[in-house]
C-alpha cells in the first residue's frame, strides 16, 4: 500500500523554501553592506556583565571624570574597592578602571595609557591590585581582552571576536546583535548579580554612579583547606608586568598591592584572624592581625611580583588574608567587607599621597620597600 | 518527577531520581492520556478496537507530539496511519508556517522571558510592580513555550500528512474563564471533561453535585502539574472562577451557556482539507457568539484572573505566593524595573501582535494569507530572530516536565 500521496513539485519546494532563505540572504547582505559603508553604529557588544564592565571603563577612561587617582586591575580591584569612599576617605578623586574578566596587563596598562592621554597631567597615581589566583595562573582571557583592545582602539570590525562562528557573521546576525539590539535592549545579568544590578543597561548606569566600582553581591561558602595553600609567580606574568611598566605615563606614580584572600582558603582558622580596623590592621593589639596572619605568604608574593613590574612602592601593609564572612566569594568581597577594606587601602595610602605624590621619586625605587 | 520523588520521601518511600527517570521517561503524562483515551473509548462503543498492533504504536508513540501533546485521541490519530496521508503544497506551507512560528515563539519569545520570570519568581522580597510584570511575563512565557511546542508539533505532522488538533486558540482573548478553558490547552481540558467531569456525573445529578464535579475536575488538572500545594491552588483557583462564571450566567435571564464545542477530534476529516479550513472552524468553534464582541471589562476581568492564576501556579511554593500576593500593596520598585519593562515589552510584542492580527482576521493561520514576497519576508524575519537567539542556549520546554 503507498503510505503517501504527494501532490506537490519540486518547484513548490523551492518556492516555499527559497522565499524565506533569500529573505535571510537580504537582510545579511544588507547588514554587511552597512557596516562596510560604516553606516551602522559601532559595536557596542555590552551583552553581558563582563563586556559591560570592559566597556565602560574604556569609556570612562576617554571620556569619564577627572581622577587623581585611576585603579587597576582584575575582579578583585573592580569589587573590593568603592571608588567613591576611598575619594571621601582620601580627598581626591578616584576612577576605578578595574575589568571582570582576567585582561592582560599590557591591555590594563593601555587603559592607563588612554586615561591620560585624554586628561593631561592625571592621574597624579595609579594602583594595580591584583588576586593571588591572578598571580600564580595568569588566566588572561583573550576574548575579553580583544574586545577592551578593540574598542580602546576604536577598531570598528571584529574578525575573530565572536563565538557565534562564522555563520553569524555571515548572516550579519553578529552587527545586529552588537551594535543594534544591545544598545537598544536591555540584557538580564545572571545569578545574584542579576538581583542586585537587573540588566545591562542598569549595571552601567552603577558603575558611572560609582566612578567604575561595583559589589560582589553573592554569599561566600567557606571551603575550609587542609593545610596552607602555596601561592607562587607565574614565569609568565613577567613579561606582562614589565610591558605594564612601559605603559605607566610619565608623571604618575604606580603603586602595586595583592588583594585578600579568605582565611578558610589558606588554611588560617577564621577564629584566629583578627579583624583589622583602621591603623589596627598594620599595628593590632598583640599584633594578631589578619594581615600578619599571611603576611609572609603575601608579601613574598608582592614583592617578587614587585621585581617585575617595578612600581614606586609596593603596598606591603594591605592584608593577606582577611575573615571569610567579609567575603562573597574566593575572590571579592561582600559589601561590608568591602568598605572596610578600602578604608584598609585608603589608611596605606593617605601617608603616601600626604608626602605628595610629586615628592615621589619617579624613577623605580627599591621595590621592595620599607619592610614593615 | 521531582514532585513524585517528594511526594514519595514524604511517604516515607527511598526515591532514586535516576531509577524514577527510567520507570517514568519523559512525556509519560501525556501517552498515558492517550492511551486511557483509547481504552475509554472502545469501552464506551465511541471507537471500535483496532486490529492494527503497528497503527496503535504509531498512535500511542507517533513523534511530534509524544512528549508534550496535544493528548490525540484514538478516533482522530489512528485512521490517519490506515490510510494512505496526501500531502498537498498548501500543507507544505501550512507546516512550514507553524514550524518556523512555534520555533519563534519558543526560541525567541519563552526563552528570553524565562530570566525575566526568574527575576520576579526568584526574589525573596518582591515589590508589587515587580510581581505584576513577572506575572504578565510568566503568562506569555508559558503561553509562548507551550503553543509553540504545539505548533511545531501541527507543523512536522502536516509535512508528514498527519493532522493533528489546535490546542490554542488565542486564549488570552478569552472574555470569560469558561471561554479561557476552551482556548487553552484544549486537548488537556476536553479530555479532563470527557473521562473525568462526565465520568463522574458532569452536570446530570443537580446543581451542588455538578459543582462538585467541577471543584475535583479542575483540582485534579491542577494536580497533574506536579504534587505541590501551590498547583492544588491553581485548580481550585480556576475550579471557582468557573463556578463563580456559571452562577453569573444563570443569573443572566435570556443568557445560555455556551454549548461544548465540537473538537475535530470527534470527526476526522480526509487529509486533503486544508488546515487552513480548520484554522478557521477552530477560530469559530472557540467563540461562537462572535469571540471579538467581548467587552473590555470582562477581558480585563478574565485576563486578571487566569494571571493570577499564573502567579499561584509558578510561585516556587504557596508560601512564596503568598509572599507575592502581599507584596501587590508594596509599590517600591527595584532600580531597573524600566529595563525590566523595556525588554518585557520588546518580546511580547510580536506575539501580541501576531495574536490581534489573528483575532481580528478571525483566522489562525492568517499570516498565510499574505502574498508571497510578504510571507517570505515575514518567514524571513522570524527565522533571522530564531537564530538570532538560538546560541543563547534554549531552555526546555515547560511542559516536558509534567
Amino acid at each position: 500500500m503507498t503510505s503517501h500521496e504527494y501532490r506537490f513539485t519540486q518547484r513548490d519546494v523551492v518556492r516555499l523554501v527559497g522565499g524565506p532563505l533569500l529573505a535571510v540572504a537580504l537582510f545579511a547582505a544588507a547588514m554587511q553592506g552597512l557596516a562596510w559603508l560604516g553606516w551602522l553604529p559601532r559595536p557596542w557588544p555590552a551583552l553581558d556583565m563582563d563586556r559591560v564592565v570592559l566597556l565602560h571603563q574604556a569609556e570612562a577612561s576617554r571620556s569619564g571624570a577627572a581622577a587623581d587617582l585611576v585603579l587597576l586591575g582584575d575582579s578583585s580591584c573592580l569589587m573590593n574597592v568603592d571608588a567613591v569612599r576611598l575619594g571621601q576617605r582620601l580627598g581626591i578623586e578616584v576612577l576605578n578602571l578595574g575589568t571582570l574578566s582576567y585582561v592582560d596587563l599590557e591591555t590594563q596598562g593601555r587603559l592607563l595609557a588612554t586615561f591620560a592621554a585624554t586628561h593631561p597631567g592625571q592621574p597624579r597615581a595609579a594602583v594595580l591590585l591584583l588576586h593571588p589566583h591572578r598571580l600564580r595562573l595568569r588566566p588572561v582571557d583573550r576574548y575579553h581582552t580583544e574586545v577592551l583592545q578593540r574598542h580602546l582602539e576604536g577598531r570598528d570590525r571584529s574578525d575573530d571576536l565572536t563565538g557565534s562562528g562564522r555563520l553569524g557573521r555571515w548572516l550579519g546576525l553578529d552587527s545586529w546583535r552588537e551594535r543594534v539590539l544591545s544598545r537598544v535592549l536591555p540584557w538580564p545579568l545572571q545569578g545574584a548579580y542579576r538581583v542586585k544590578y537587573g540588566f545591562t543597561h542598569d549595571l552601567w548606569h552603577y558603575l558611572e554612579a560609582n566612578r567604575g566600582s561595583a559589589v560582589d553581591p553573592n554569599r561566600y561558602e567557606a571551603r575550609a583547606t587542609a593545610g596552607s595553600a602555596g601561592y607562587r609567580l607565574a614565569p609568565g606574568l613577567e613579561a606582562e608586568s614589565r610591558a605594564f611598566r612601559a605603559l605607566v605615563p610619565e608623571g604618575t606614580v604606580l603603586w602595586a598591592g595583592v588583594t585578600p584572600v579568605p582565611a578558610d582558603e589558606v588554611g588560617v582558622a577564621s577564629a584566629s584572624v583578627a579583624r583589622p580596623t583602621g591603623d589596627a590592621a598594620r599595628t593590632g593589639p598583640g599584633g594578631a592581625t589578619a594581615s600578619e596572619a599571611g603576611a609572609g605568604m603575601g608579601k613574598e608574593l608582592l614583592y617578587g611580583w614587585s621585581e617585575w613590574l617595578k612600581p614606586v612602592e609596593p603596598l606591603a601593609g594591605l592584608p593577606f588574608v582577611l575573615p571569610s564572612d567579609w567575603f562573597a566569594s574566593s575572590t571579592h568581597l561582600n559589601d561590608a567587607g568591602r568598605e572596610r577594606y578600602t578604608d584598609l587601602l585608603a589608611d596605606e595610602l593617605r601617608g603616601r599621597l600626604r608626602d605628595g605624590v610629586s615628592s615621589v621619586p619617579s624613577g623605580r625605587s627599591d621595590p621592595r620597600g620599607p619592610r614593615r | 518527577m521531582d514532585s513524585l520523588a517528594e511526594l514519595l520521601t514524604a511517604l516515607g518511600f527511598r526515591a532514586d531520581l535516576p531509577t524514577l527517570r527510567l520507570v517514568l521517561p519523559v512525556g509519560i503524562s501525556f501517552y498515558t492520556f492517550q492511551t486511557l483515551s483509547y481504552t475509554l473509548d472502545v469501552y464506551r462503543r465511541q471507537i471500535v478496537a483496532t486490529r492494527d498492533l503497528g497503527a496503535f504504536l504509531a498512535y500511542v508513540s507517533f513523534f511530534p507530539q509524544l512528549v508534550a501533546g496535544p493528548i490525540e485521541r484514538a478516533s482522530a490519530l489512528l485512521p490517519q496511519f490506515l490510510q494512505p496521508r496526501v500531502i498537498t503544497r498548501s500543507h507544505l506551507e501550512e507546516g512550514v508556517w507553524l514550524v518556523l512560528w512555534g520555533l519563534f515563539k519558543k526560541v525567541v519569545v519563552a526563552d528570553n522571558l524565562a530570566p525575566l520570570v526568574e527575576m520576579a519568581f526568584d526574589q525573596p522580597a518582591p515589590s508589587g510592580p515587580l510581581v505584576v510584570l513577572g506575572t504578565v511575563a510568566f503568562g506569555f512565557q508559558i503561553y509562548a513555550d507551550f503553543s509553540g511546542y504545539s505548533d511545531l508539533a501541527r507543523g512536522l505532522a502536516r509535512v508528514l500528512g498527519f493532522e493533528l488538533r489546535w490546542n490554542f486558540r488565542l486564549p488570552y482573548g478569552a472574555g470569560n474563564v469558561r471561554e479561557f478553558w476552551r482556548r487553552w490547552h484544549i486537548s488537556l481540558s476536553t479530555w479532563l471533561r470527557d473521562y473525568l467531569y462526565i465520568s463522574l456525573g458532569g452536570n446530570r445529578r443537580g446543581p451542588a453535585r455538578t459543582r462538585v464535579n467541577l471543584l475535583l475536575t479542575m483540582v485534579l488538572g491542577g494536580l497533574w502539574h506536579g504534587a505541590a500545594w501551590h498547583f492544588v491552588v491553581w485548580g481550585l483557583w480556576h475550579a471557582l472562577g468557573l463556578l463563580g462564571h456559571r452562577i453569573w450566567e444563570s443569573a443572566r435571564p435570556g443568557r445560555t451557556a455556551l454549548a461544548v464545542p465540537e473538537d475535530h477530534g470527534a470527526g476526522w476529516k480526509p487529509a486533503p482539507q486544508s488546515l487552513h479550513q480548520t484554522a478557521a472552524q477552530a477560530m469559530h468553534q472557540a467563540a461562537p457568539q462572535a469571540a471579538y464582541r467581548t467587552s473590555w471589562v470582562a477581558w480585563l476581568l478574565t485576563i486578571s484572573f487566569v494571571f493570577y492564576g499564573w502567579l499561584l501556579f509558578r510561585a516556587p511554593s504557596l508560601g512564596h505566593a503568598w509572599v507575592m500576593t502581599k507584596a501587590l500593596g508594596d509599590w517600591n520598585s527595584p532600580v531597573w524595573l524600566g529595563s525590566y519593562g523595556v525588554s518585557l515589552v520588546a518580546f511580547t510584542t510580536p506575539l501580541v501582535a501576531m495574536q490581534v492580527w489573528q483575532a481580528r482576521r478571525g483566522d489562525l493561520l492568517v499570516a498565510l494569507t499574505l502574498p508571497g514576497w510578504a510571507k517570505a519576508l515575514l518567514q524571513g524575519a522570524l527565522l533571522v530572530g530564531v537564530l538570532l537567539f538560538w546560541e543563547k542556549g534554549a531552555t526546555s520546554f515547560i511542559y516536558f516536565q509534567f
